[in-house]
């Protein structure tokens, strides 16, 4: 617009800074438009170079072009339940003596409890250790390979340990063809992925490798056509889920889709009676399904040149990690966050474990924290009001490069999740990307003691925009073809 | 042409949200004229006279809302489609953007794509690269913000330049756009005279004197107060003039600076004298005096600047009140003060009205100190005691440095004043009182009990102190200037009618002997 | 969920303040009424004798007929338009259980006014003043654009009436106002409100068409036969001298320009805050603010033209010093 023709429109302002000028503007009969600005990296010079040299036009524009690819693949991706199997047959890399664990790189030494508590579990399980001390002395040996599931096309809820003989599902994004992994739900709160490890615990895992996977394995064999994923999932969101502390409507619409398989297979009506008691036992049975979706489309996006997209987020208990489309597979990292939320009966916020999981990919996809507003049945579950909730959906829209818009919220005029955090748009609002989690208890043993909401630390973020400006941002890429 | 007809029962729609439905229904392809309105028998009446009529609309409530669409043939249904979806969304979508506060520019201009301006008052370590966000979404920009680089300014410049933008600033105080003061700006009529501004306060002067006259401003662009210089090279203040020149609605254009470097000031009035319009140029202080082009006259100070541009729009000078300075005023003033009482002390707000006085006192004396002084042997620091003829521009930088605007926070002048009084070769302080958008809410209010402090001080000593004071602002500002003017007059101070009378008077009430 | 739900709605939501008139005339029987039109900050109810009353968020000012409600406690109002509302001792929603208890609430009638002391000239400086802040609307809808040259006639052929003093001339002059404009206050309506309330205050010789107005809006068929229901409410209310406190607090401050006026020269004091008043007054709503201070101007030049047999004697003016 030229300044003669805006001379002859309608003034339509927007304030950047002083109130007292928006009230002026305002009695004068002309509202503006007001923000709710925070200074950029929170005013660190450092950040606001980096984002400087993200800005110019020549590099934006790069930046966008591979942005748009990126977040175009997520939401074209098209995740299929194939089937289930065996890590040690299924999981690219996975060994005898390897343990896959949640979030970035972490050694032994420097596990949280409830990892730990996993993992010497998990070996028990796997008949390489004969109790508990042994396996935490097989563990400390360097026998023991420890990988984080990201780096094996997988994802793992609370701890993530994954052992050889576990079952896993198989997701393919069959328009990209790439496929993810992750474990099955162990549904009730004392169970391995929070750091209980005791015989009930080890004999539910073992019910699970001799029944559970080798039914819905079977099941699947005999559905030729495989799950569509996305559609299940966009449907419980329609129905209330928010697909991370939310899962009733989506293990029921799992469930149904697999009854009809699951009658049709050779075992006993008495395995399959355990089978759907197990799965009704806990509304979390589908959780893993959806955080595998999401890891599948995720996927899709990552090693896309100079793009600033997040492909994942995740915790391993200590450390929180982040990965960048355009940085392919480094992380970033910075100190895992206390979780905050109602606890149960009897435990305090000083009993809890810190932040730990790969489940933030849901909320890397678009849903979980992200789709709050889905899920107003929970609100009260993560602390919080229903009005909280629809602006919790809103503000990840500051964040994101887009809106999904095969999976949306009603409430919210349909709007489709907020997909593809950009690190540049987190660090220019301090906006940070909103999880919604469980808390485990800080010792091994124990198991889950609340839920409730949490952020990942800015540094991950600041780490990413440092080195991203340090490439995609580089001087000498101004001359590249 | 088909013509579309819908009553929705019982839709009680206010009028914002009947208007932004109005608005996009009109804006949809294919659509001539929707007409949205409340079935009232009058509302029916309407559509009468301009030739709908329907037994549907006859049948109608008033607590119906009628919707009429004229579209072309092949396209109406589209058009219906589109006007339902449009009112299909309307709650979710009028009651969340009047709430939503937006974190960045760049998501309130997807949010509200039509906002055309952006006003910048955020730290000016960061205002660059907000500025240059707007410019790039194509939004008009001030900056009020300083602190803010050369080199990013003429960047910015540069950009808006070639996007055909105003870029007003930084440091940019004042601006009032199509009648809508932006920052520090006075309530002033709408009128023919365009005010290109490089100093925020000589705008405001200017902009008040016009409406003084009964002249009317069209628009007052403020370029910032570094435009002119020779880096900048006048960027804001050449394309201010430009689209003054081509607005229909400005009839004469006035610029009012500081002196620009030379090269800059001969490529403005160049750019004045090809402007086709009656320009009048104010560069406070220059030695110039001729302009070099017959449609653009230089003037000496900012009352004669308004005064030019009102007569140039053809108002009768013989029906203005003038304000001709009040010998007699004078005569009355001199008699009261001791000989000892020589100097002025000029305490000010506003950085232009400070300039206009210290350069009508330049003109007579020779010992006239100010921290604006462009003298450097006669340059007072924000620390310094004041000697000879003293006048502060308390809104400059040395004093502002952390602390908000005397126009604002008027404490440190408080404090001065009460000081300057301590001296008994003081006789006037002079002061000026900036009303409007973004001022103090009562400064002269806040001002009464020093100023009583200083008088009783002088008066202890057996000395009259004269209190000069100026008051900018309209009879439409908030507080009004009358008002403002009563509280001092109550306290015994002599007000000036302007900035340029307030110079003048303060020079002539010292003068003695040799200098009458 | 359903039992936070259930104690939520349990703790009762206590009324800031409330329309004297309209508490005295709400029934407390326990029948059934319901709601009529929700907006963003203003919930418009019918009770069971067929009054249209509302609650507002009290970042809106009082108004005849009008239940305040604390903006922070506003978002526990998520009544939907038909819903049930028993009127009982205090508001209650058949559904939810929410309840707005009015018996704690300051009771608010507007302020008196008296204008006597009011010179012709303040009148038409007033009515200057009231004119320099009418904006041109920086668009119109189509709607508007064929409305607006009736309004214009209407207004004027309602001044000569006035002007002529004929009282059925008025009454016919001013029904032809009713209900013209788009909006859900239509601009006819705005503009008689503003005009209605002005006559009412005291000491207006414009207090004499009155009986005129009353008639116009009351008179003839149904009033929401001609107009929407809650522009029908806000105009009765109106033509008994009653409105948003603002359009009252734009009156006293009109009457302070003429007392400050006496006593120390034109506007001194009392200039500012009409100002102030009149802006206030042209914030409300979209159109209608200004639609309000239209019938305000009229009123304010036909007073000045009504008063001006009894002229005084004008103001001094302040003393220029330079």
């Amino acid at each position: 617009m030229s300044i003669t023709s805006l001379f002859s429109t309608g003034l339509k302002p927007v304030n950047l800074g002083l109130d007292m000028f928006a009230e002026d503007l305002t009695a004068q009969g002309v509202a503006p438009v007001r923000m709710d600005w925070t200074p950029p990296g929170g005013g660190d010079p450092e950040m606001i170079a980096a984002l400087g040299r993200l800005e110019r036009p020549e590099v934006a524009e790069r930046i966008d072009t591979a942005n748009e690819e990126a977040v175009g693949r997520v939401l074209a991706a098209q995740p299929f339940l194939e089937g289930f199997g065996q890590a040690i047959d299924t999981v690219p890399g996975m060994t005898r003596t390897t343990i896959l664990h949640a979030g970035p790189p972490i050694t032994w030494e420097r596990m949280s409890g409830p990892m730990k508590g996993a993992v010497t579990g998990a070996l028990v399980f796997e008949g390489l250790a004969k109790d508990l001390d042994e396996a935490a002395e097989l563990a400390g040996s360097g026998e023991i390979a420890f990988s984080p599931c990201h780096e094996h096309q997988s994802v793992g809820s609370m701890a993530g340990v994954t052992s050889a003989s576990m079952w896993v599902h198989k997701v393919t994004n069959r328009t990209h063809g790439n496929t993810a992994y992750t474990n099955l739900s162990e549904q009730l709160s004392k169970i391995l992925r929070f750091g209980a490890n005791d015989r009930s615990v080890i004999d539910r895992l073992n019910w699970m490798r001799d029944v559970l996977g080798p039914v819905l394995a079977a099941a699947m064999e005999l559905n030729e056509a495989g799950l569509d994923l996305r559609l299940l999932l966009s449907q419980a969101l329609h129905m209330g889920d928010e697909a991370h502390n939310r899962n009733v409507a989506g293990t029921t619409l799992l469930i149904q889709a697999l009854t009809p398989y699951i009658v049709e297979t050779d075992f006993s009506t008495q395995e399959k009676r355990e089978v759907f008691d197990f799965v009704a036992s806990s509304d979390y049975f589908s959780g893993p399904t959806w955080m595998v979706t999401a890891k599948a489309a995720m996927d899709a996006a990552a090693g896309i040149q100079d793009s600033t997209v997040v492909t994942a987020m995740c915790r391993n208990g200590v450390d929180f990690g982040i990965r960048v489309a355009g940085t392919g597979d480094r992380w970033f990292t910075g100190p895992a966050q206390q979780v905050v939320g109602p606890m149960f009966a009897g435990y305090t916020p000083a009993d809890s474990g810190l932040d730990m999981g790969d489940s933030a990919i849901t909320e890397t996809y678009g849903i979980g924290g992200f789709a709050m507003a889905a899920a107003p049945a929970i609100v009260a579950l993560v602390g919080g009001t229903v009005q909280e909730a629809m602006g919790h959906s809103r503000t990840m829209n500051a964040i994101t490069a887009a809106n999904n818009p095969n999976v949306t919220i009603p409430a919210l005029d349909f709007m489709g999740v907020p997909t593809g955090i950009d690190v540049r748009k987190v660090i220019e609002t301090g906006v940070l990307p909103l999880i919604n989690t469980a808390i485990a208890h800080k010792d091994p043993g124990i198991g889950m003691i609340g839920a409730g909401i949490v952020h990942p630390p800015i540094e991950a973020f600041q780490q990413a925009i440092i080195t991203l400006a340090d490439t995609v941002g580089a001087e000498s890429r101004r001359s590249a073809p | 042409m088909t013509r579309y007809v819908d009553i929705r029962k019982n839709t009680y729609l206010d009028s914002v949200s009947l208007m932004s439905m109005s608005t996009r229904a009109n804006a949809v392809e294919g659509v001539t004229r929707a007409l949205l309105g409340m079935a009232t028998p009058m509302n029916k009446e309407v559509l009468l006279n301009v030739g709908v009529r329907d037994p549907a609309i006859d049948a109608a409530r008033p607590s119906d809302l009628m919707i009429v669409i004229d579209a072309a043939d092949d396209l109406v249904e589209d058009a219906i489609a589109a006007v339902d979806e449009i009112l299909a969304r309307r709650n979710g979508a009028a009651e969340s953007t009047a709430e939503i506060r937006h974190r960045t520019l760049d998501g309130a201009f997807t949010e509200v794509p039509d906002s055309n301006l952006v006003l910048i008052s955020v730290n000016g370590a960061f205002a660059a690269r907000e500025a240059r966000k707007a410019l790039v979404a194509g939004k008009h920009v001030m900056v009020f913000s300083d602190n803010v680089s050369v080199e990013d300014e003429i960047e910015l410049k540069e950009l808006a330049h070639d996007r055909g933008l105003l870029l007003m600033g930084p440091d940019c105080g004042t601006a009032i756009i199509n009648g809508t003061g932006l920052a520090f700006a006075n309530a002033v009529r709408r009128g023919s005279v365009g005010i290109v501004g490089a100093s925020g306060t000589g705008s405001q002067e200017i902009a008040v004197r016009v409406h003084d006259f009964g002249g009317g401003v069209s628009q007052l662009i403020g370029t910032g107060g570094r435009d002119l210089s020779a880096e900048v090279g006048g960027l804001m203040m050449i394309d201010g003039i430009e689209a003054l020149a081509a607005d229909p609605a400005t009839e004469v254009i006035v610029v009012v600076s500081k002196p620009p470097a030379e090269e800059v000031a001969d490529k403005v009035l160049g750019v004045l004298g090809g402007a086709g319009k009656p320009a009048v140029v104010c560069f406070l202080g220059s030695p110039r005096t001729e302009s070099g082009y017959a449609d653009v006259q230089l003037v000496s100070g900012t009352k004669p600047a308004a005064l030019a541009a009102v007569l140039a729009t053809g108002v009768d000078e013989s029906t203005l009140d003038l304000h001709a300075l009040n010998v007699p005023l004078i005569e009355e003033v001199r008699a009261r003060l001791a000989p000892e009482q020589k100097y002025v002390r000029g305490l000010f707000c506003g950085g232009t009205l400070c300039d206009e006085a210290m350069f009508a006192a330049l003109a007579t004396y020779d010992d006239v100190w100010s921290n604006i002084q462009r003298d450097p042997a006669y340059v007072l620091g924000a620390t310094d005691a004041s000697r000879g003829h003293t006048f502060l521009d308390l809104g400059g930088d040395d004093f502002t440095d952390g602390r908000p605007h005397p126009m604002i926070d008027p404490s440190l002048r408080l404090q001065r004043l009460v000081r300057e009084a301590d001296d008994p070769e003081v006789g006037v302080i002079a002061m000026d009182f900036v009303l409007g958008f973004g001022a103090h809410e009562d400064p002269v209010g806040v001002t009464i009990p020093a100023i009583e402090e200083a008088k009783a001080k002088a008066a202890d000593r057996g000395q009259h102190l004269e209190i000069l004071g100026y008051v900018l602002g309209t009879d439409l500002d908030t507080p009004a200037i009358a008002d403002q003017v009563a509280q001092l007059e109550a306290a015994g101070v002599t007000i000036a009618s302007s900035s340029t009378n307030l110079g003048l008077l303060a020079r002539e009430f010292v003068a003695k002997g040799d200098h009458r | 969920m359903t039992a936070t739900a259930g104690e939520h709605a349990g703790r009762p939501v206590d009324a800031v303040s409330v329309d004297a008139r309209l508490a005295a005339a709400l029934p407390i029987d326990g029948r059934t009424g319901t709601v009529h039109s929700v907006h963003a900050r203003v919930v418009n109810l019918r009770t069971p004798d067929g009054l249209l009353c509302c609650l507002a968020s009290d970042e809106l000012d009082d108004a005849p007929r009008t239940v305040l409600i604390a903006a922070a406690d506003w978002g526990r109002i998520g009544w939907h338009r038909d819903d049930p509302v028993r009127f009982g001792p205090a508001l209650t929603h058949a559904y939810d259980g929410t309840t707005v208890v009015l018996a704690g609430a300051t009771p608010w009638q507007p302020s008196p006014a008296d204008t006597s002391a009011l010179t012709p000239d303040l009148l038409r400086h007033a009515a200057a003043t009231v004119e320099r802040h009418l904006l041109t609307p920086a668009h119109r809808t189509p709607f508007e654009v064929a409305s607006a040259d009736e309004l214009g006639r209407r207004t004027t052929a309602l001044a000569d009436a006035i002007r002529g003093d004929a009282a059925t001339a008025v009454t016919a002059a001013a029904a032809r106002l009713v209900g013209l404009g788009a909006g859900l206050t239509p601009s006819g309506d705005d503009l008689l409100t503003g005009l209605a309330v002005l006559a009412a205050a005291d000491g207006m010789a414009l207090g004499r068409i009155r009986p005129a107005l009353a008639e116009a809006v009351l008179g003839h068929a149904p009033l929401e036969e001609r107009t929407t229901a809650v522009s029908a409410a806000t105009l009765t209310e109106a033509v008994a001298g009653r409105a948003r406190q603002r359009i009252h607090d734009l009156v006293t401050a009109l009457v302070s320009t003429g007392e400050a006026g006496t006593a120390g020269g034109v506007g001194s004091g009392g200039r500012s805050s009409l100002v102030d008043a009149v802006l206030r007054v042209r914030a409300i709503g979209h159109t209608s603010g200004a639609d309000i201070l239209t019938g305000l101007r009229l009123g304010l030049t036909l007073e000045a033209d009504l008063r001006e047999a009894n002229r005084l004697a004008a103001p001094t003016h302040p003393k220029e010093n330079s």
